[in-house]
């Protein structure tokens, strides 16, 4: 990771590419989930890159690069959810869930989108690094910076509130 | 899926994973890195002009430097400043910024700061993604504010450019800077 973000630095295009190759597709996941936008997200995570590569952060740890990464895009992704509460409903390309049924869970895509649409940002954001990029309690703690109780504490609640809008869905 | 499962968690997060899977497609790191080089390439940095919204109070008036709305002190010529590693910054008020603290780390002491803001401690702290050479942050203690309204949780420190800082506005607010919004 040192290598390839000095090589970023310096303004080497291979490192630049190897760093896409790494984390574009969670980016993508999170900042969607943030936005619930597609559109939003695209943005969300071409703004990331442009600034990693136009102004790279000044690290003292590069291997908090993918932390950086999501602080970013997902910040990015807040500033398209609310770009696109101005547009018209017809203007913003809304998630096309199909009407699948998740045999594990008997959830609808439908009812998970519009579930997921419902909850704060923050919310979004924990949904994305638990349930998207499989982060265990204590990493979303360092990542966000609270204790790993408070953590816990959210997940739990946060749970809670999917499980009782799903149900009434 | 992580090992600290909640009971209950494992099949929500199932049904989150399929459908966020479902709904983006992952992209050829080629093309997409290419197309940032190639759109950089083609538009300079842009330093924007920025202005920050300020109070109208007796006891802090501002002068304008080089397109930023800076907190000055009575009778002073220069804006209120802080000095950190050795560094000179310019203190702004900067209302409607939404900063949450994982988006902050400590990055040191202010050895000297006026200005008459109610600052919570010496402590100030870097933004993710700006430069601290161009800016920083430093709590303020809740309730402090002025005719205009509430400070806000906290004050900037400003030494470069502040384009990076444009995402931590709220760009619904009034008292977000134009460029910002």
């Amino acid at each position: 990771m040192t290598i390839v973000f000095e090589g970023v630095v310096r303004r080497d295009i291979t490192s630049f590419t190897r760093l896409v190759e790494m984390f574009d597709a969670d980016l993508l996941r999170v900042a969607f989930l943030i936005a619930h936008d597609r559109e939003g997200a695209h943005d969300a995570v071409q703004a990331t890159w442009e600034r990693l590569w136009v102004k790279p952060p000044a690290l003292r740890d590069p291997t908090r690069l993918r932390s950086w990464l999501l602080t970013v895009a997902a910040n990015e992704a807040r500033q398209a959810r609310r770009r696109s509460r101005t547009r018209s409903e017809s203007e913003r390309r809304a998630p096309e869930p199909m009407a699948t049924v998740d045999p594990a869970a008997g959830v609808s895509d439908l009812d998970l989108s519009s579930v997921l649409s419902r909850q704060r940002a923050e919310d979004r954001e924990l949904i994305a690094l638990r349930y998207v990029l499989d982060m265990t309690s204590p990493q979303i703690a360092a990542h966000l910076g609270i204790s790993a109780e408070g953590v816990r504490t959210r997940l739990r609640r946060v749970l809670g509130k999917l499980r009782e809008e799903l149900t009434n869905a | 899926m992580p090992d600290d499962m909640l009971a209950g968690e494992a099949d929500v997060a199932a049904a989150i994973k399929r459908y966020v899977n479902a709904s983006v497609a992952p992209r050829d790191a080629r093309l997409v890195a290419a197309g940032v080089v190639a759109r950089r390439a083609s538009a300079p940095l842009r330093i924007r002009p920025f202005a920050i919204a300020l109070s109208a109070a007796a006891v802090l008036f501002a002068v304008a430097v080089g397109g930023a709305t800076l907190l000055t002190e009575p009778d002073a010529s220069s804006p209120a400043r802080a000095e950190v590693s050795g560094l000179t910054y310019d203190i702004a008020v900067a209302r409607s910024l939404q900063i949450s603290d994982g988006e902050l780390e400590p990055y040191g002491i202010a050895s000297a700061i006026d200005g008459g803001l109610p600052y919570d401690g010496t402590t100030v702290y870097a933004i993710a993604g700006v430069d601290p050479h161009d800016a920083l942050v430093i709590p303020l203690r809740p309730g402090g504010g002025d005719d205009v309204g509430s400070y806000g949780n906290y004050a900037l420190l400003v030494r470069g450019s502040l384009a990076d800082v444009c995402p931590f506005f709220d760009p619904e607010s009034d008292a977000t800077p134009a460029e910002c919004r």
